[in-house]
C-alpha cells in the first residue's frame, strides 16, 4: 500500500468520526431545547393591562427634554420603557444587553430608559454604564402610572400606545421574550403555556 | 497470506498511545495523593497497598509511553498499554457491577464518574494498541506519511478530547473532596 492510500483511509476513518461527533452533538442540542422550557419576563398579577391603552404621561430627561411616553406615535414605532436605578444589582448586568437590544432592533423599536431620583447620582450611573445613546427619563410619577413595583422592570407599547407586554427583566431572554410576546401575539410565556398546554389537551 | 501493519499506521498508533499514557502518567505523577485516594475508593485494592500500587501504574504509564516512542519496544509497548486498558475496564466494570456509579474514574484533569461507556473506550483503544504487535509491512515512510502522521495525530487528539467531554459525565469537585477527606 503506498503513503497516499494509507493517508485516504485515515481521512475517511476520521471523517467517520467526525461525523458521529457532530451528530453526537446535535443531539445533545436538542436534549437541551427538549429540556429547557421556555423563559420568558415574568409577569406580575399587578400592573398594566396587555392589550390596553397605556396611560399617557408627561415627563422630563435628563437632557432636560420633555416628552410624552404611551398614547399614538405619528412616526409608527414601538416603545420600550425600561425602568432601571443605580441601586439595582441587577440592572446594572442588564445593561450592555439592553444597549445590544436597542442596536439590534432599531428598525421598530426605541428604547427608553426610565428612572427616579437626584439627578446627579443618576447622570453620572448614565455616564458610567455608557448610556448616551439611550434618552433617560427622570420622574416618580412615570413608575406609579406604570405600577412599577420592581426592577429591572420592562413595558412594551406598540405604535397606539397599547401595552404589547411587560414583566420583571432578570436577562437577555426575558428582554426578547417580550419582542416574541409581541410577534406571536401573546401576552406573556405563561398565557403562551398555557394555551400551548390547552392545544396538547384539546 | 501474513497479516502485515503499515508502519505509517503503527508509528500513528505507538505515537497516540504514547501520548495518551504519558498525559495519563504525568497526571498522576503530579496528583498522587488524589489519584490514591481514587483508587482506594474503587475498592479493590487492599489498603495498604494503596499507595505503592499508584505509583506503581504510573510508573508503568510511564514505562509504556517509553516503550511506545522506540521502534524497537514499540510492539512491547502496546501490549503492555492493552493490557493496562483492559485492567483499568474490568475494574470499572467491577464497580459498576457493584452498583457504584458515582466514582471517579482518576483518569482525567477534573473528576470523571465511570461510566459504561469508558469500558467500550479502553476497550477499543486496547484493540488498537494490540494491533502493533503484528509486524510491519515492508515499506519506506516518506514526507507524505509524515503529514498524514501529525495531521492524524493532532486531530485525533481533539476528536478523543471531544468525545470524552461529550460522554463524559463531570462531578462536583467539592462533592469529591468532601468525601475524601
Amino acid at each position: 500500500m503506498s503513503a497516499f492510500s494509507i493517508s485516504y483511509i485515515v481521512l475517511w476513518v476520521l471523517v467517520a468520526v467526525l461525523s458521529l461527533v457532530v451528530f453526537a452533538l446535535v443531539r445533545q442540542i436538542g436534549v437541551l431545547h427538549d429540556r429547557i422550557a421556555p423563559t420568558g419576563a415574568l409577569m406580575l398579577a399587578k400592573g398594566l393591562t396587555v392589550g390596553e391603552p397605556a396611560p399617557v404621561v408627561m415627563v422630563g430627561d435628563l437632557d432636560g427634554v420633555s416628552r410624552n411616553v404611551g398614547g399614538q406615535r405619528s412616526d409608527g414605532r414601538n416603545t420600550l420603557v425600561m425602568f432601571v436605578s443605580p441601586t439595582c444589582p441587577v440592572c446594572k448586568v442588564l445593561l450592555p444587553v439592553l444597549k445590544s437590544s436597542a442596536r439590534t432592533e432599531h428598525s421598530w423599536l426605541d428604547v427608553l430608559l426610565a428612572s427616579d431620583g437626584e439627578a446627579a447620582i443618576q447622570s453620572e450611573f448614565r455616564r458610567q454604564n455608557g448610556l448616551a445613546s439611550l434618552p433617560y427619563i427622570l420622574s416618580p410619577t412615570l413608575g406609579i402610572a406604570y405600577q412599577v413595583n420592581r426592577l429591572p422592570y420592562a413595558v412594551l407599547l406598540d405604535e397606539r400606545g397599547v401595552v404589547l407586554a411587560r414583566g420583571l427583566i432578570n436577562s437577555r431572554e426575558h428582554l426578547e421574550s417580550l419582542f416574541e410576546a409581541k410577534r406571536l401575539g401573546v401576552a406573556s410565556v405563561q398565557a403562551y403555556l398555557e394555551a400551548r398546554h390547552a392545544d396538547r389537551a384539546a | 497470506m501474513n497479516i502485515v501493519i503499515d508502519p505509517a499506521v503503527s508509528s500513528l498508533l505507538a505515537l497516540g498511545g504514547a501520548a495518551l499514557f504519558g498525559w495519563a502518567a504525568a497526571h498522576k505523577l503530579r496528583t498522587r495523593e488524589a489519584f490514591a485516594a481514587t483508587l482506594a475508593e474503587h475498592r479493590l485494592v487492599p489498603q495498604r497497598l494503596v499507595a505503592f500500587t499508584a505509583l506503581v501504574l504510573a510508573v508503568v504509564e510511564l514505562a509504556t509511553a517509553a516503550m511506545l516512542l522506540w521502534p524497537d519496544t514499540r510492539s512491547l509497548g502496546g501490549v503492555v498499554g492493552a493490557v493496562l486498558l483492559v485492567i483499568y475496564a474490568s475494574a470499572i466494570t467491577i464497580n459498576l457491577a457493584r452498583g457504584r456509579k458515582d466514582l471517579d474514574c482518576g483518569c482525567g484533569l477534573r473528576p470523571r464518574a465511570i461510566g459504561g461507556w469508558m469500558v467500550a473506550r479502553n476497550l477499543i483503544v486496547a484493540v488498537l494498541l494490540g494491533l502493533l504487535w503484528l509486524p510491519l509491512s515492508d515499506r519506506a515512510l516518506g514526507a507524505a506519511d509524515f503529514a498524514t502522521i501529525v495531521a492524524t495525530l493532532l486531530i485525533g487528539a481533539l476528536l478523543y478530547a471531544s468525545i470524552e467531554l461529550l460522554l463524559g459525565r463531570a462531578m462536583p469537585r467539592d462533592l469529591f473532596s468532601a468525601e475524601r477527606s
